[in-house]
């Protein structure tokens, strides 16, 4: 691996580090301004998670020592996913971008996570635990299915190498696959990162939570550090769909022009997913508990039909 | 002169622990006994090194010959999985001598014996040989699981031996059928029998073989005396079982399919196989979710991991039977791949449970928590094995699972597009068995080990000795290895798989398979590396804030008091899942109000039972139904002798009208 591919990547991962605060503040904004409200600004998750690192954290009498741990592994899983991903340069990965690879990444996040919401002995964080792996369980093969579909069109399962397949290929490769497939990765997103017909990220009613439950015990750095990881997570949602499914503008070759424009492509293509997270968000409620197996089936036969149409047709 | 010492002593020691633990009295006699397996087992390990290295061995036992000779042979195939098999039977000894479990005459013979089966039936090159040291290893382990036990309830052991024999008498069968066929009685020299016998022959055959060795690995419907031999057997005889004995199974299973009687234009089968596997993984999965006893939980999961192998088998046959053997030594490259780390990850958890029920007397989780707090070494060596089997990077189960939904990943070499659409099915069923027995496997460890003791045996556990946790290292280095270096590993199995299918090992090793340039490959040992940088980078940017303070508090409690009994529970865990899946556990659930404590207080008591489908709707019919027809039967004997000499006279006649 060449110096400047390590320069890149880093880049690329400080560039989603920055960032993730950012597009969450935004999609709060925009919710906010739906709503008739002002709203906080666009950076108040920066503030959030500057004043937590800086406060001192009380941890539960029945916790642990994975307690401490877990929110170091899950922001460490993120970096790494980060790594993985093709943000605006689709370089060699030397075989670390593996699209399966970058799917147990995530299911690092979420099974470190759940087993943090057990910790406190709450019901809770019991509740959270339960609720999230339900939720997780379809989402994964959903996942794993949507992203095969992508990979069968490509030839490949490297992040990168698809990235640039699509991005060389334009838009003769469009397929009704890839749109089923993008749509299942989309309801995904919403699922993962606890969005509204799933959960409700801004509420602190317990019946009705599934993310902020698991993070209850949580407080001082180690919150500041879970928040910064399920930022990220979200981003790196965003990343996959922009860029896995429709990579347009991205750099395939290291030119400082080609670079720039990625750069542009990226941004634009993260904030319009960002609207549109904020919209479905705004003109959706939240569904009851066990009408989400009803939505995460759709979303699931939508990937298993993304695979065969591509076979089929 | 050096290699020979080792397979003598990896076959002759065993006979001599089995020996020394019943003759001379005394507790000294049963640690010799226990060491014997343990040199025996370095030995085989050393002589599978040597044969990695050097190639193929092959010995003639000095037995009498009746049949032909009885030789040993040992391949760089069988060498895998003997070294594999051989480290868990050394670890499995030290840690039946350190836990003092199992310190018993017979269960020190009866280990040796069972070890040296196993040992016979990986490296035996006579059919002979090879179905005696098959149903000695059901034997000993019957005798071993059922002997050992405090409690007189031996239904569990029963179920085991009847299916195991019903498996057994398919195995049998058509290995003689093989041997008669090609002539042979050296199974090294039986090669592609289907070529001879015909299509359908050979796809009776495969299933019958299937069926059989599928009845150790708990395929369905054979899978019942799984979860009750796990929950009630000693825990070193079950990780054997699910280790050693599956691991036997999978390799003559592959032997005789792709070997012995050869893949060719098997497509029906291939998806009979498949279909039957996905439905054991997702059925052992489903299972694992519900289970409340950590063993039981263990025992599904075993099912759900063979159940994955043997449907990566089936795509492999389907594969090699559209002519693409690169594809198909691939898929059974991944297969083989995850029996490695299954063998791995699932004997450390067995045996990890097995001391969490010593040390607490439980083995119900919905009486355990909090022993994190209380035993951290063994919580983190659990830790480890639950991380391998949910299939997480870095470790073991994950590095197997990735190569087997690689193997997966190649429909286009199928022509027919409604048999092409039996992968990405695979693939979902893959998905949706791992994705919920990840589930099962975090439930397991978040309620053993997190939260609040539930009863008085969690809350003072006995101590865990450092020798107890002495076993258990060595194995939790092989789960997170397994997951690093796996590229050297799957180069290895590459070349050791692909005779089997008729390559040489430089086409698999040279071509895409191992390079996957076809599709895109895994550096494992990058991917590690950029994680712990990632998780160490974390670390050192938070700790550069300086030291903050670090106060202990109460659980957050909105104000009333939580106890044991206010957390959440195991089953209350399942329960969402449980509700998805409602159609499929059918749960019979009777909430009923019990008289009040006092006038501000309900108090309800909720029962859940599952219906164990197979029992309530195979296994009763099946037994009611030959129970119907011997009582018919039985009619037949009156004990009046003039009755029986008319028998007699029949026979006499219809024999002398059929054979005149």
């Amino acid at each position: 691996m060449a110096l400047i591919d390590v320069i890149i990547t880093l880049t690329e991962v400080l560039f989603l580090l920055a960032l993730s605060p950012l597009l969450s503040g935004i999609i709060r904004k925009i919710k906010a301004w739906i709503q008739c409200r002002k709203g906080p600004g666009i950076l108040q998750p920066y503030r959030d998670i500057w004043k937590l690192l800086h406060k001192g954290t009380v941890m539960s009498k029945e916790a642990s020592w994975l307690f401490l741990l877990i929110p170091y592994i899950c922001l460490g899983a993120m970096l790494c996913l980060a790594v993985m991903m093709p943000v605006f340069y689709t370089g060699s990965s030397n075989g670390i971008g593996d699209m399966v690879a970058a799917i147990y990444m995530l299911a690092i996040f979420r099974f470190m996570m759940v087993l943090g919401g057990l910790e406190g002995g709450s019901s809770f964080g019991g509740m959270g635990s339960s609720r999230e792996m339900m939720i997780s369980a379809i989402v994964e093969p959903t996942l794993l299915l949507s992203i095969f579909s992508v990979a069968a069109i490509s030839g490949t399962t490297d992040l990168s190498d698809i990235s640039r397949y699509f991005a060389s290929s334009g838009a003769s490769v469009l397929s009704p696959s890839l749109f089923l497939a993008a749509a299942a990765i989309f309801i995904s997103l919403m699922a993962e990162n606890s969005r509204v017909p799933f959960d409700n990220p801004a509420t602190h009613l317990e019946l009705t939570m599934v993310h902020e439950g698991m993070l209850l015990e949580y407080s001082g750095r180690e919150l500041a550090l879970m928040e910064t990881a399920s930022y990220m997570r979200l981003t790196i949602f965003m990343v996959i769909l922009s860029n896995i499914f429709f990579p347009w503008g991205i750099a395939m070759d290291l030119e400082a022009g080609a670079l720039v424009i990625a750069i542009v492509a990226i941004v634009l293509k993260l904030l319009l997913i960002s609207v549109a997270v904020a919209v479905t968000e705004s003109l959706m409620a939240k569904l009851r508990l066990f009408r989400l197996p009803n939505l995460l089936t759709i979303s699931f036969t939508l990937s298993l039909l993304a695979v065969m149409s591509y076979y089929i047709l | 002169m050096f290699p020979e010492v080792l397979p003598t002593l990896l076959l002759t020691l065993p006979l001599l622990g089995a020996f020394l633990a019943l003759v001379p009295k005394g507790e000294n006699a049963r640690v010799i006994s226990y060491l014997c397996a343990s040199i025996s087992a370095v030995s085989g390990a050393i002589w599978s090194l040597y044969v990695l290295l050097q190639g193929t061995e092959s010995y003639v036992l000095p037995l009498p010959s009746v049949w032909g000779e009885y030789a040993i042979c040992l391949d760089s195939f069988g060498a895998l999985i003997l070294l594999i098999t051989s480290l868990i039977f050394a670890s499995v000894s030290m840690y039946s001598l350190f836990s003092r479990e199992g310190i018993t005459a017979r269960g020190a013979s009866l280990f040796n014996l069972f070890m040296l089966s196993v040992v016979m039936a990986m490296v035996a090159d006579h059919v002979l040989l090879l179905l005696v040291a098959w149903e000695t290893m059901s034997l000993t382990s019957f005798l071993g699981v059922w002997g050992n036990r405090e409690d007189k309830d031996t239904s569990a052991a029963w179920k085991y031996l009847v299916v195991t024999h019903f498996g057994a008498m398919l195995v049998i069968a058509s290995f003689i059928f093989i041997s008669l066929e090609s002539g042979e009685v050296r199974l090294s020299a039986i090669s592609g029998v289907s070529s001879s016998a015909g299509t359908l022959v050979s796809a009776t055959l495969i299933m019958m073989l299937v069926m059989g060795f599928g009845s150790k690995l708990g395929l369905l419907p054979f899978h019942i005396w799984m979860p009750e031999l796990y929950g009630r057997a000693p825990s070193a005889f079950t990780a054997l079982l699910s280790s050693a004995a599956s691991n036997v199974a999978v390799l003559v299973l592959v032997r005789a399919i792709f070997g012995y009687i050869g893949v060719s234009d098997q497509v029906t089968t291939a998806m009979i196989v498949m279909a039957l596997a996905a439905v054991t993984a997702l059925w052992g999965a489903l299972q694992a979710l519900v289970q409340n006893d950590s063993n039981r939980v263990l025992a599904y999961s075993s099912m759900e991991n063979m159940g994955l192998i043997l449907l990566t088998l089936g795509a492999a046959m389907l594969f090699q039977s559209y002519g693409s053997s690169e594809a198909a030594a691939f898929a059974i490259m991944a297969a083989m791949f995850h029996l490695i780390s299954h063998t791995v990850f699932k004997s450390l958890l067995l045996m990890a449970s097995g001391t969490v029920r010593r040390a607490t007397g439980e083995g119900n989780i919905e009486k355990l928590g909090g022993l994190a707090r209380t035993l951290p070494a063994l919580s983190a060596v659990f830790l480890v094995g639950i991380l391998a089997v949910a299939a997480l990077p870095p470790f073991a189960g994950f590095a197997s699972e990735w190569a087997m939904f690689k193997s997966l990943m190649h429909a286009e070499i199928i022509t027919d597009p409604a048999i092409q659409m039996a992968l990405p099915l695979a693939i979902a069923t893959m998905a949706l068995a791992t994705a919920i027995a990840s589930v099962a496997y975090l439930r397991l460890y978040g309620f053993i080990f997190m939260g609040r003791p539930r009863s008085q045996g969690a809350a003072c556990p006995r101590p865990v000795e450092i020798n107890e946790l002495f076993p258990f290292l060595p194995m939790a280095l092989l789960c997170l290895l397994l997951g690093v270096m796996s590229l050297p590993l799957l180069t290895q199995l590459a070349s050791s798989v692909s005779p089997l299918v008729g390559l040489t090992s430089v086409d698999v090793v040279e071509g895409w398979s191992i390079n996957m340039s076809h599709m895109g490959g895994l550096n494992a040992l990058g991917l590690s590396i950029v994680l712990a940088i990632g998780i160490l980078l974390t670390f050192l940017a938070v700790r550069s804030l300086g030291k903050r303070s670090l106060a202990r508090g109460d659980t957050w409690d909105c104000g009333t008091q939580l106890d044991a009994r206010t957390q959440y529970t195991p089953t209350g865990f399942s329960q969402p899942l449980l509700r998805v899946f409602n159609k499929i556990y059918d749960p019979q659930t009777t909430v009923s109000e019990e008289p009040r404590p006092s006038t501000y207080i309900r108090s309800v008591r909720f029962q859940q039972n599952l219906p164990e489908i197979f029992i309530d709707n195979f296994y009763r019919p099946l037994v009611s139904g030959v129970i119907f027809v011997s009582t018919k039967a039985k009619k037949m004997q009156n004990g009046s002798i003039q009755t029986y000499l008319a028998y007699l006279m029949i026979t006499l006649i219809v024999l002398l009208v059929v054979l005149r």
